[in-house]
């Protein structure tokens, strides 16, 4: 389970995030909107202790990460995978090694690291490409390859940062698909930050509208024609699924 | 004014958490092997060429600049100890750690900012590697050791071309240019040297994956990053040649 309590971040002057508060259960999965430039990557990575917050705690199984030492975090991270929004593949790595280095940190047999590797790319559409270079791939490659990266060690906690955006539909779509089988696995619990409102519904079982540095309204995805606050109802219309 | 202090003193700062964590990380230094050799090769190759290519050049000069030093009131027979003596103490290492900062130190500055800016090290962190200890300590230690092997390197071809410039135009024989180096050679001329060389290599590597490691964001970021890491890993080897000139030879 994972619980954010009063959430505070500053840059300078900018107050990105004043005060969230979310929690989520264990195989929910749940789906950040916000406008761009809205804190979401901000709050996301602080999920995964890449930020360190002004003030408030991030308990991850009841465990105020925002307080561990390097190592300790680094166990927690274990349990986590995820997705940048520009797929942040390692240049110098082949797309094989960029998807077996969560497997070598944790020791997995060559024969292992082989099998899965393979089983991960065929998930997401990418057979064959092992020995490329994340230079040699397009935008849309290196997503998915990024994707394969997060899922290839099986864990219980996956960030995904705006997945879809900048794809066509099509390979957009096709992630969405993945992202919602992943999320049905068990004992996955996915949090999935995006402004793609269709993708949202289709993959989560609950949105929840980031704004103005706080969560506005959470709502279960397959009642949002009753969402409250006129800002999600804003961007629900603008999605098009409300008139 | 203010503002440039306190990034200053910031930037120092932090540069030190870095070391500190590089030293802390030395415990796992089986983990990192792979990069570890990658580092060695990429710090030793890129500027190899460039090392002996200038030392040659160093060699010649310095053959013409002794003879016209001591022309009038010393034999040339001297020659190959004068030249031999500052290229390892001095030129040797001071001449070898510049070209390296700025190929060497330039590029780790470029690869690592470019690491930061598209988040290739967050990434590494949220696998739960350590970016430190995979990306900083390798770089270090490469330093520390490609740096005396290519001052052996440059110490060796400045001489060898002193002494082949000095054949040729100053009529000094092969064997009168090697008895000199021989008759008055102490071994702290050629390991105060490396010392110094180690030194620099160390310098380089620190404070060139600094500047790459901290970069701000943006591709300007990156530019400016690499500027810094040439400047000050230059500016830095000078002030330590001073230094360590005077506690090893003053
Ligand atoms: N490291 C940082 N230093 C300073 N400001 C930052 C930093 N990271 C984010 N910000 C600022 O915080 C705000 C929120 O950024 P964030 O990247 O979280 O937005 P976002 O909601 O993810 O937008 P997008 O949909 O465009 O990705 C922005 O104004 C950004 O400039
Ligand atoms: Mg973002």
């Amino acid at each position: 389970m994972i619980e954010v309590i009063n959430l505070k971040k500053r840059f300078g002057e900018k107050e990105v995030l004043k005060g969230v508060n979310l929690t989520i259960e264990d195989g929910e999965d749940i789906a950040i909107l916000g406008k761009s430039g809205e804190g979401k990557s901000v709050f996301l990575k602080h999920i995964i202790g890449l930020l360190k917050p002004d003030e408030g705690s991030v308990l991850v199984d009841g465990i105020d990460i925002t307080k561990l030492s390097k190592r300790e975090l680094y166990q927690i991270r274990r349990s986590f995978s995820y997705v940048f929004q520009g797929a942040a593949l390692f240049d110098s790595l082949t797309v094989f090694e960029n998807i077996a280095l969560p497997l070598r940190e944790r020791a997995f047999s060559e024969r292992e690291i082989k099998d899965r590797v393979k089983e991960a790319l065929s998930l997401v559409d990418l057979d064959g490409i092992e020995e490329l270079y994340p230079a040699a791939l397009s935008g849309g490659m290196k997503k998915r390859v990024g994707l394969a990266r997060a899922i290839v060690s099986k864990p219980r906690y996956l960030l995904y940062d705006e997945p879809t955006t900048g794809l066509d539909v099509i390979t957009a779509w096709r992630i969405n698909k993945l992202i919602k089988k992943i999320n049905k696995m068990e004992g996955t619990t996915g949090i999935l930050v995006t402004h793609d409102i269709r993708g949202a519904l289709y993959t989560s079982d609950k949105i929840a509208l980031l704004s103005d540095g706080v969560i506005v309204e959470i709502i279960e995805s397959s009642r949002y024609k009753e969402a409250k606050t006129e800002k999600l109802r804003e961007f629900l219309e603008a999605g098009g699924f409300l008139d | 004014m203010l503002k440039y202090l306190y990034l200053a003193a910031r930037g120092t700062g932090q540069a030190f958490i870095l070391l500190w964590d590089s030293i802390l990380s030395l415990r796992e230094l089986r983990k990192i092997k792979r990069p570890f050799v990658e580092q060695l090769e990429f710090f030793g190759t890129r500027s190899l060429f460039l090392v002996a290519l200038a030392s040659s050049f160093v060699g010649m000069v310095s053959s013409v600049q002794t003879a016209y030093q001591i022309k009038d009131y010393a034999p040339l027979d001297l020659l190959g100890m004068g030249v031999a003596k500052v290229v390892m103490m001095e030129l040797g290492p001071v001449i070898t750690a510049l070209i390296v900062a700025g190929r060497v130190g330039a590029g780790m500055a470029a690869e690592l900012g470019t690491m930061r800016i598209t988040e290739q090290i967050d990434a590494l962190e949220t696998l739960g590697i350590d970016s430190i200890r995979h990306l900083i300590l390798p770089r270090l230690l490469a330093g520390i050791i490609m740096m005396p092997l290519l001052v052996v390197l440059a110490d060796f071809v400045s001489i060898m071309s002193s002494a082949i410039v000095s054949a040729l135009y100053l009529d000094i024989p092969f064997s009168t240019f090697f008895s000199g180096i021989r008759m008055y050679f102490y071994p702290i001329d050629l390991f105060g040297g490396l010392l110094k060389s180690v030194a620099f290599g160390f310098l380089i590597a620190f404070v060139s994956s600094s500047f790459g490691y901290y970069a701000k964001e943006g591709a300007k970021g990156v530019g400016i990053a690499t500027t810094q890491a040439v400047m000050y890993s230059s500016l830095f080897v000078l002030m330590a040649d001073y230094i360590l000139g005077v506690i090893l030879y003053g």
